[in-house]
């Protein structure tokens, strides 16, 4: 019941912010000047039809009001100045499958890679293994993935010939050769979440390692293994889990400079232009809007009553 | 409680977000128009003293002399026809296959001809329509010639035919044109193409529902085709500054009913001026409130009273008319000034397409094309290689939607929602990542003999890669036949036999915007870098001190540090422009063009007789714009006026406690090496350059926040910005003459502060008998009416540069007599450079390594041709044969 009450208020309050995000991106993006200048060859009388069409000059609580109403109906307009005519709703979910595949192929690759090297650096803390983990983890976690990027295209691109520069996405995002193609994507986009993952590992597995219920562990029979995977691993998976559980769930968040750097056709783009046109597209710009953000806040609902199932105690915690 | 301020808080914000919700002005045209920086009544401190200011003489046309110019070109006579088919190279290996890939910054999302906003639809499109005539090689492949293409024959002049419809009168000529079209036109789906099919894109092109994008392409350019505009804008009321419809206010006057006064709207010269000039101060006192500010009597509602009533309205109410007076009367200091408080509206009421000249002769498979003007050789063939911006109807119409009661369409936004016409085919398109094409097996032209030799690709690849490493890196791969150089490439490939460099039309220029009112409320609302020291940035209304910048700089250091295939620029127009279409002309090597810039550069008085050098091309040719010594003593002439005319106070000026701030605009959104590296470069050259003048150490310089893409101009008009760098204006290269109006109207120039309507300029032509004839009429009326075609009433001036009062009406459109043109260009040229205001530094050029797969149609660059493009190229391996031949290098190519 206490749970049931506590994701009510959850709801309660993501729905509000979402609101209010929402509201406020809205007022500000319609308050950027936006009208382009008059332009040497353009008539200015046609671009002010369209724009009196579009309903740009009613004032923006009206504006506001349309944009929730057919919003709630799923309808997010078109495109006005990128994707022109197309339904903005109907482009993202078009684009949507290559980021997913992108990121969900380096989440699978990374929490694994990142816990087996979080729990081997922390069962060998302070010995050479360790050592080397921790500095690479150092390494991975402060360089910024197009950094990879440049080094990983140059050499498994061009100086070994491996894999194609940019992604072959003509057989659609989830293809064989369109996976091939994004392998060096991959590799970027992952090696700086299995450093971040097996320094959080490594860090929580070592202090649950040296604490006094796991040396009663021990001492109740338990051998070393048994005793690391049945009570350490348990306790260490508390804060790390939900961060994996976020990640899956950011997966539609997208990389821009990843998926520029490789041609893949996804949505990270998608907010910079909707930003840069030379009149901003609203409409796009709204939809991914109201997407990241309900992605942001259902993710952080999710997490939070995800530790309630990892751990019992923090859900007996609410009143 | 925390929940209760939680929502509290939450309410306070929802709140504060509705109070900054703004009304949007509704009416339409409220554009950031810019507006010039005349004064009531107040001085025009720094500002040059234009040369025939008080000569103008305001007199009716009607009663004036005709003067017989007559440069009228008669027919078509200029235009060489010439349609015999080049017979270069050899046919293809019919089971060949060669791809063409190329790599590009940025693929197009939507190539729909009627609504596309960017220039990469042109990726697209290219490839994949055709035009009724098109450019081809001359038969030397050394100049370019226009020849017909959808067109069955050349263009045929009916206007006889239609005498007593759209204002043609008997014995009209050159305003009604047949084009007979080829009966075998299909789309790359094999539906038919036909006259009919013409007619109905053009009319969903003009559909006023639609209000599309590109509707204006046939009623904004020298191609008026009669009542599209009007049938494109039914039901819309469109409001416009009075002195872009009326010559005069007399003429405004006559009328009363159409003209209304509006201090408030976009459209008013007066909101305009005041929001550049005064935007505090209007945002304290509003429009109404500025009059009382400037002297006006008349209280702000009396003025406000006026707000949206007719010049007639006005004058029929004795009250209105009082408080008109003396609005005026503290306004008005040149002729016409009364028209800075009216603007026009022009409805337009409902029409049947059938009023639009646009229509089929279906039994001869002709399209009929009525002009509003008359239109006659090279123009005529160049207005007519076009499309039409046709487009395939079924298809077109299946994807409109009215998506929230808001009339959409999807043409052209995905391969299955198009359908194509040109030798290619879109095969395939994945936004942000790859296009491919493949022959159209329903373009007529594979069937043509005269092609048999040519379109040997049959395959065109097309990626995005953004990333210029991993284009230069794809290309030394051979997986693109094609790789344009960078700045940062050019060490290594500059020497390259594989190099081919190519001379744009574009001009970069150092602008600026020297207008008094704005720069003075800048300058005030400025704070000193150094306390006590006076802030100044009217110099720049000094033509010694803008002359002086100029001079500092040096071009080929310039070219070297930010653009190293930039050539030097020496006016406002670079090589590559044609003044003389029909013959191939390129303006530059005109004599009138070669005497701008002697003059310019202050050599005219250096060529030949006693002079220093024997050519005026030797003279051009030594011209680096670079003269320290020179602007060393412009700097300090430009500190005496200053001084003198007070801009720089005694005080200051005897302390030497003042500071010139400069504020250097960075267009882009930031980060751009050429801006940030251009900002410290021009800041070290003008830093040094003062250095042993009267202004050392005193010019302070930052850089301003980016400015954004597209509207970063506006920063300079409003003078938020002093200087912009890396600017101009790009294309036209075969009408300089349209493209001046960027340069002379207030609505398009980069510096609206200098007023070209109140400067006066004599023009020498002489006409068709051999008499010369001197004649005055504003740089306005000069660059932007009469090279654009509009007869403009011109005042004939005496050998002593006294007005005649005598008057004649020219028109310097397409129809004008070519050196006519030439001389009224060469002059309004010389005008603008004299301002020093467009300060040209640098010449538009790139560089490319072509792929040693394919072969050019020629090596040199020909203007309208390129190098032949897709149907001139030929291959030296098959896509099979390039395979192995790279393989067999290595897996990377060696270009350098």
């Amino acid at each position: 019941m206490y749970l049931f009450k506590y994701i009510l208020k959850r709801l309660g309050l993501v729905l509000l912010t979402f609101f209010v995000v929402i509201l406020v991106c809205f007022v500000l993006v319609k308050l950027l000047p936006s009208k382009p200048t008059a332009s040497f060859t353009q008539s200015q009388e046609l671009i002010e039809a369209r724009r009196e069409k579009m309903g740009y000059n009613l004032p923006i609580i009206q504006q506001f009001y349309r944009f929730v109403k057919y919003g709630l109906q799923g309808d997010f307009g078109v495109g006005e100045s990128i994707y022109v005519g197309s339904e903005v709703w109907e482009v993202f979910t078009s684009k949507l499958p290559y980021t997913v595949a992108i990121n969900i192929y380096s989440t699978v690759l990374s929490v694994p890679l990142g816990l087996v090297f979080g729990v081997l650096a922390a069962i060998k803390k302070n010995k050479w293994q360790d050592h080397v983990i921790s500095t690479g983890v150092m390494i991975f976690v402060s360089i910024p993935s197009f950094i990879y990027g440049f080094i990983v295209q140059y050499l498994l691109c061009f100086k070994l010939g491996w894999f194609p520069a940019i992604m072959d996405a003509s057989q659609g995002a989830f293809s064989w050769v369109g996976f091939v193609s994004v392998i060096p994507a991959i590799i970027c986009m992952s090696l700086g979440s299995i450093a971040s993952y097996a320094r959080s590992s490594r860090a929580e597995l070592a202090e649950v390692l040296t604490s006094d219920y796991l040396l009663l562990a021990r001492t109740k029979g338990l051998s070393r293994g048994q005793a690391t995977v049945r009570h350490a691993m348990r306790n260490a998976m508390v804060p790390i889990f939900p961060s994996i559980l976020g990640e899956f769930i950011a997966v539609m968040s997208g990389s821009l400079i990843i998926e520029q750097m490789f041609s893949i056709p996804g949505v990270g783009k998608l907010y910079v232009s909707a930003i840069k046109a030379p009149i901003p597209d609203y409409n796009f710009f709204m939809l991914l809007t109201c997407f990241y953000t309900l992605i942001g806040l259902v993710a952080s609902i999710i997490i939070d009553i995800s530790y309630g199932i990892i751990d019992p105690r923090i859900r007996l915690g609410a009143r | 409680m925390k929940k209760l301020i939680t929502l509290l808080m939450v309410l306070v914000l929802a709140i504060s977000c509705f109070a900054g919700c703004v009304n949007v002005d509704k009416k339409p045209g409220n554009d950031d128009k810019n507006s010039t920086s005349t004064q009531p009544g107040g001085s025009e401190g720094g500002n040059e003293e234009q040369p025939g200011d008080e000569g103008y003489v305001d007199a009716d046309p009607e009663t004036n002399e005709q003067l017989n110019f007559g440069w009228k070109v008669e027919g078509d006579a200029n235009v060489t026809y010439d349609t015999t088919p080049l017979n270069v190279g050899k046919a293809a290996d019919p089971n060949a296959k060669y791809t063409y890939r190329t790599a590009t910054l940025s693929l197009p999302t939507n190539w729909n001809s009627h609504t596309y906003q960017s220039n990469d639809a042109t990726t697209v499109t290219s490839y994949t329509t055709d035009s009724l005539f098109t450019f081809d090689y001359n038969q030397e492949m050394d100049g370019y010639r226009i020849v017909p293409s959808m067109a069955q024959s050349w263009p045929e002049d009916v206007t006889s035919d239609y005498v007593g419809k759209w204002n043609i009168e008997d014995g009209d000529a050159n305003r009604v044109y047949k084009v007979v079209l080829r009966n075998d036109l299909k789309f790359d789906n094999g539906d038919p193409i036909t006259a009919a099919t013409f007619v109905e894109s053009y009319k969903l092109l003009l559909n006023p529902e639609a209000a599309n994008y590109r509707a204006d392409t046939y009623f904004k350019g020298n191609l008026i085709i009669a009542n599209s505009r009007k049938y494109a804008l039914q039901g819309q009321n469109v409001y416009s500054d009075c002195e872009d419809t009326y010559a005069s206010w007399e003429e405004a006057t006559a009328d009363g009913d159409k003209i209304y006064f509006d201090l408030a709207s976009g459209n008013s010269y007066f909101s305009n001026w005041c929001k550049e000039n005064y935007a505090s101060y209007v945002e304290r006192y509003g429009y109404a409130g500025m009059l009382p500010l400037f002297g006006c009597e008349a209280s702000v509602e009396q003025i406000e009273a006026l707000q949206g009533k007719s010049w007639n309205e006005i004058k029929a109410d004795e009250a209105m008319m009082a408080t008109w007076e003396a609005i005026i009367g503290i306004w008005k200091t040149e002729p016409d000034e009364e028209m800075n408080f009216f603007c026009t509206l022009e409805s337009f009421g409902a029409m049947d397409f059938s009023e639009v000249g646009f229509f089929a002769d279906e039994e001869e498979n002709a399209i009929i094309v009525v002009n509003e003007a008359e239109l006659s050789g090279f123009y005529l063939l160049y207005s007519f290689a076009t499309d039409f911006l046709l487009v395939h109807p079924e298809t077109y119409k299946q994807l409109i939607s009215n998506d929230q009661g808001i009339y959409t369409n999807s043409y052209g936004t995905a391969a299955d929602k198009y359908v194509g016409f040109g030798p290619y085919k879109l095969d395939s398109y994945i936004a942000d990542n790859k296009a491919t094409f493949v022959k159209n097996p329903y373009w007529y032209g594979y069937a043509l003999e005269e092609n048999a030799n040519y379109y040997h690709t049959t395959n065109i690849e097309i990626s995005q890669v953004t990333d210029e490493q991993t284009r230069l890196n794809m290309f030394l791969q051979g997986k693109l036949d094609a790789y344009g150089l960078q700045a940062a490439d050019m060490e290594d490939y500059q020497g390259s036999k594989h190099t081919y460099f190519t001379e744009g039309d574009s001009t970069w220029f150092v602008a600026l915007n020297p207008s008094f009112a704005g720069l003075k409320a800048a300058q005030e609302a400025a704070k000193p870098t150094v306390e006590g020291n006076e802030v100044n940035k009217t110099i720049l209304t000094i033509k010694e001190f803008r002359q002086a910048l100029s001079f500092s700089i040096d071009r080929a250091a310039y070219a070297l540090a930010l653009d190293p295939l930039g050539g030097t620029a020496k006016a406002l127009y670079g090589n590559m422009i044609i003044s003389d279409p029909n013959k191939g002309i390129a303006y530059r090597t005109t004599e009138e063009a070669k005497d701008v810039i002697l003059k310019f550069w202050g050599l005219d008085e250096e060529v030949g007789g006693d002079g220093i050098y024997e050519t005026k091309d030797e003279a051009i040719a030594s011209i680096t714009g670079y003269d320290l010594a020179g602007a060393k003593t412009l700097f300090d002439q430009a500190y005496d006026k200053a001084v003198e005319q007070g801009l720089i106070s005694a005080d200051a000026a005897e302390s030497g406690k003042f500071e010139i701030q400069i504020v250097i605009g960075q267009p882009g959104e930031g980060g751009v090496s050429y801006y940030n590296n251009g900002y410290e470069l021009l800041k070290q050259v003008w830093t040094d350059a003062v250095k042993g003048t009267k202004l050392e150490g005193k010019l302070v310089f930052t850089q301003s926040q980016p400015l954004g893409s597209s509207n970063f101009a506006t920063f300079l008009h409003n003078n938020s910005v002093d200087v912009l760098f890396g600017v101009g204006w790009t294309g036209s290269a075969l009408d300089p003459y349209g493209l001046m109006g960027a340069y002379t109207d207030p609505e398009y120039q980069y510096d609206p502060g200098w007023d070209t309507k109140a400067t006066q300029l004599d023009v020498t032509l002489t006409d068709k008998d051999g008499v010369t004839y001197t004649l005055r009429a504003s740089v306005y009326d000069w660059g932007t009416n009469i090279l654009g075609g509009i007869e403009t009433k011109v005042e004939v001036i005496d050998k002593d540069g006294k007005a005649t009062g005598d008057y004649v009406m020219i028109n310097g459109g397409t129809t004008c007599d070519a050196s006519i043109r030439l001389a009224i260009l060469a002059a309004v040229e010389g005008a603008v450079l004299q301002q020093y205001n467009m300060i040209p530094i640098n010449l538009d050029s790139s560089a490319a390594l072509k792929g040693m797969k394919i072969k050019y149609g020629t090596e040199e660059y020909v203007f309208g041709v390129g190098r032949g493009g897709v149907k001139y190229m030929t291959y030296n391996y098959t896509d099979a044969q390039w395979a192995e031949f790279v393989a067999a290098q290595g897996g990377t190519l060696n270009y350098k």
